[in-house]
């Protein structure tokens, strides 16, 4: 849901009454400490300005809308946050240093009360930045949010992760049995589905009953129109049934099989049945049920090949952090981490994608998906022969037409070239125009260039 | 030791508010997204396709005028980005003439246009028609990718008409498998994938293999978004160039399907094998001028696709310039406006006798 500006400033309300009530009990818990004027010299400034700040907006109407029109006033209110911000974390910093302590990423124990006072920091963070998608969302080209929202979707994905990624980088148990068994095959079907943008075939044989199911009821649909189909329609589903149960393995072979010779047993119908208009049309239904599954096989294989070749992208990954660790101590963020794995990833990847073999199979899985569109388009064509629609196949005459008529045009300003290139002694520019030229300045240039 | 170079959870939870507290402001800020702005107007038109002529500031410092050729794949826009990322702008202020080719939206009505309208028809008309508006005998001629292949068989057939060429990342040899997608194209169905899409080839089925080259471009992209956010100009940068790249028209069914036999599958140009509109066209038949410009680090259109040209032209006068970048950073990178640019206007300025 789209994070609203009543959303943000409530969790910054919420920000700042839990960062109080950890103050309170900061200084109950180290009464030594210094206290912050009990945060008045810079709670009260920062209240006085905010409180000023919603009286101007509230006059604008409504909250969200005014906030979402009036930059000035937004801009003046993020201004008022970074302050805020700014001011709370130097105070946080001279209280951490005077308990002598420094907070890190591997210290929680010592930095309770720190990480308890940032929680709701953190939530405003959280809030921010589904405000930051959305709008970045709202800002891109319609073709372009899917990549982004796959993303988005990964980098959260993985982000589930980083608390054991960190461990693991730290304590150097980076092996693929690891690696599998907190970032398991489902997940990482997931991820690089996403990272390749296709959508994950999990189970192959479900995904064939799914097809089953929806050329059913598709025929269904069809009988109610083309009742003399009937009895064909009928034991042509017993086929699918039977086909769906003899699936029962996985296993893409034997559904290549049955699917070979459930497509001969069909073929043998026609060969006996006589042509008319619903034969063609469940013959037409018939080849894309098969090419589908075609398509479901060969993307399936596809799929596999890519999810094999990347799969210890993810442990070379942890070795390599682990290493680098071992040397400087030092562990890297979480963008850090995602950026390298997606490079080794792709590394895997890229290997695939230059062999031969993929090469062939990424040609198939085209080829057989777009021609399951253009048998969808015919059949369409054939549904709606009888009615007074225009279709496709009336603006490929068109198209054709147009194209011979732009050529005889040509070939006649080609010949008028060749005449008026002898009559005026081979001038070097010598073409009429034939096409429509958009300003007069243009024409008067061009009589003149003719005259030369 | 450790504990000091590991930043803090404070540090870090910092930074980002920070970061967030940027990027919301910037994000605000941002209402209009525009690209191709330099001052233009449409010349001469033929159904989609459209002839711009730049507008500049004061005479040119060149009687000839450049005409360039953009590829049917994409939009011609990248070579005016934003203002400070414009070949076409840095060629104006160069002080050059700059005509532009725009091929428009190919629809189901343009199913059937071959290479041959395109070029015989489409360059064609635009060249003559920038002859007769300047009376002048010849051109400059600058192709862009795969407008450089259809520039290059131009200059081929009608030397007399083309005064200097210049090719950006233009491939001529295809037999090569070193970029991705010229292995793929040899595996294509064509056939099946022009009749398949009924006679039209989407341009998202183009950008699908375009992005499959380097899987993860986007990944790093989108990656780099807190820091493109901090500056409204990144960020702007990174819109426009979102913008573009969702462009991506769809294609001719019929010139695709001789694009990918002919070049890809074929290799036939740069054995002096393709024909057009019934005449044979040579590389060594190319005598004028000739600059020929490859990038290094190019996975679209490798060098090796690109600089044979130089070899092949029958050219006393040629040039191979090497661009230290990839085939997008031609046109828009920081070094195409600070060195390219200047040099092609520059190439072009000294013949212009």
């Amino acid at each position: 849901m789209k994070p609203g500006m009543e959303d943000i400033l409530d969790n910054q309300k919420k920000a700042f009454e839990t960062w109080k009530d950890w103050s309170d009990q900061w200084m109950k818990n180290f009464p030594g400490m210094t206290p912050p004027s009990s945060g008045a010299d810079f709670f009260v400034p920062w209240m006085d300005v905010q409180r000023k700040w919603m009286d101007e907006t509230m006059k604008m109407g409504n909250q969200k809308s005014s906030l979402e029109n009036a930059p000035k006033q937004w801009k003046e209110w993020m201004e008022v946050q970074t302050q805020m911000s700014d001011k709370w974390m130097e105070f946080y910093r001279k209280q951490a240093q005077q308990m002598g302590d420094v907070p890190g990423a591997f210290n929680p124990g010592k930095t309770f009360f720190p990480e308890m006072g940032m929680k709701p920091w953190q939530n405003w963070m959280e809030e921010s930045n589904k405000w930051i998608r959305q709008n970045i969302l709202d800002k891109i080209p319609a073709n372009m949010k899917p990549h982004f929202s796959n993303f988005t979707a990964i980098y959260d994905e993985m982000g589930k992760y980083w608390e054991p990624i960190q461990r693991m980088i730290q304590f150097g148990t980076y092996s693929k049995e690891t690696t599998d068994q907190f970032f398991g095959p489902d997940a990482y079907r997931r991820v690089v589905s996403l990272f390749l943008g296709f959508k994950p075939v999990d189970n192959t044989t479900k995904l064939v009953e799914d097809v089953n199911t929806f050329f059913e009821d598709f025929i269904g649909g069809m009988q109610k129109t083309t009742p003399g189909t009937h009895e064909f329609m009928n034991s042509w589903i017993s086929f699918f049934r039977d086909w769906g149960r003899q699936t029962g393995h996985p296993g893409l072979q034997a559904v290549a099989e049955v699917t070979h010779l459930v497509d001969k047993g069909i073929n043998s119908f026609y060969h006996v049945a006589g042509p008319s208009e619903e034969l063609a049309m469940a013959k037409l239904l018939k080849d894309i049920q098969f090419t589908y599954t075609a398509f479901l096989l060969k993307s399936s294989e596809m799929q596999h090949v890519l999810l094999d070749a990347g799969q210890f992208a993810l442990p070379d990954t942890l070795k390599d952090f682990y290493d680098e660790f071992q040397k400087t101590q030092k562990m890297p963020n979480y963008t850090e981490f995602f950026n390298r794995y997606a490079n080794n990833l792709e590394d895997y990847i890229l290997e695939v994608l230059e062999s031969d073999e993929y090469s062939k199979l990424q040609a198939d899985v085209s080829k057989v998906g777009i021609t399951v569109k253009s048998k969808m388009d015919e059949l369409i064509e054939l549904a709606f022969n009888d009615f007074p629609f225009l279709m496709k196949s009336f603006a490929d005459e068109v198209a054709q037409e147009n194209k011979s008529l732009r050529r005889k045009v040509r070939d006649l300003e080609n010949r008028l070239y060749a005449i008026e290139s002898t009559i005026l002694g081979g001038s070097a520019v010598p073409k009429e125009e034939a096409s429509k030229e958009v300003n007069s300045e243009a024409k008067t240039t061009t009589r003149k260039a003719v005259k030369k | 030791m450790a504990e000091q170079q590991t930043p803090s959870f404070a540090d870090q939870l910092l930074e980002q508010v920070d970061t967030a507290t940027e990027a919301i402001r910037n994000i605000s800020d941002i209402n209009n997204v525009e690209i191709a702005t330099a001052r233009r107007e449409t010349v001469w038109e033929d159904g989609k396709v459209k002839l711009y002529h730049f507008h500049r500031e004061g005479a040119s410092k060149t009687k000839t005028p450049v005409l360039m050729v953009y590829a049917l794949v994409n939009r011609w826009e990248m070579m005016d980005l934003q203002p400070n990322r414009s070949f076409v702008r840095k060629m104006l202020s160069e002080g050059m003439d700059v005509y532009m080719l725009d091929w428009g939206y190919a629809s189901r009505l343009d199913r059937y246009k071959t290479l041959e309208d395109y070029i015989l028809g489409d360059i064609g008309d635009s060249v003559d028609f920038i002859r007769r508006k300047h009376g002048l005998p010849s051109v400059n001629l600058l192709g862009v990718c795969q407008g450089g292949t259809f520039s290059v068989i131009y200059s081929a057939l009608f030397p007399e008409k083309i005064k200097n060429l210049v090719t950006l990342v233009t491939p001529v040899d295809f037999d090569t498998e070193e970029g991705l997608l010229f292995k793929w194209a040899k595996d294509m169905d064509v056939d099946a994938v022009v009749d398949g899409f009924g006679g039209v080839v989407p341009g998202e089925f183009l950008n699908t293999g375009f992005d499959m080259l380097k899987p993860m471009n986007k990944t790093r992209k989108y990656l780099s978004l807190p820091d493109t956010l901090k500056e409204k100009d990144k960020l702007l940068n990174f819109l426009r160039m979102e913008k573009w790249v969702a462009d991506s028209p769809d294609q001719a069914g019929e010139a695709y399907r001789q694009f990918i036999k002919e070049f890809y599958k074929k290799n036939l140009l740069i054995q002096g094998k393709f024909e057009l509109g019934g005449r044979m066209v040579h590389l060594k038949d190319i005598t004028m001028p000739v600059l020929t410009i490859f990038a290094k680090e190019d996975h679209i259109v490798p060098p090796c696709t690109t600089k044979p040209l130089h070899e092949k032209v029958g050219s006393k006068d040629k040039q191979l310039m090497e661009f230290p970048g990839g085939h997008i950073g031609v046109f828009v990178g920081g070094r195409s406006q600070d060195l390219l640019t200047p040099a092609v206007a520059r190439w072009y300025a000294e013949r212009d006798k």
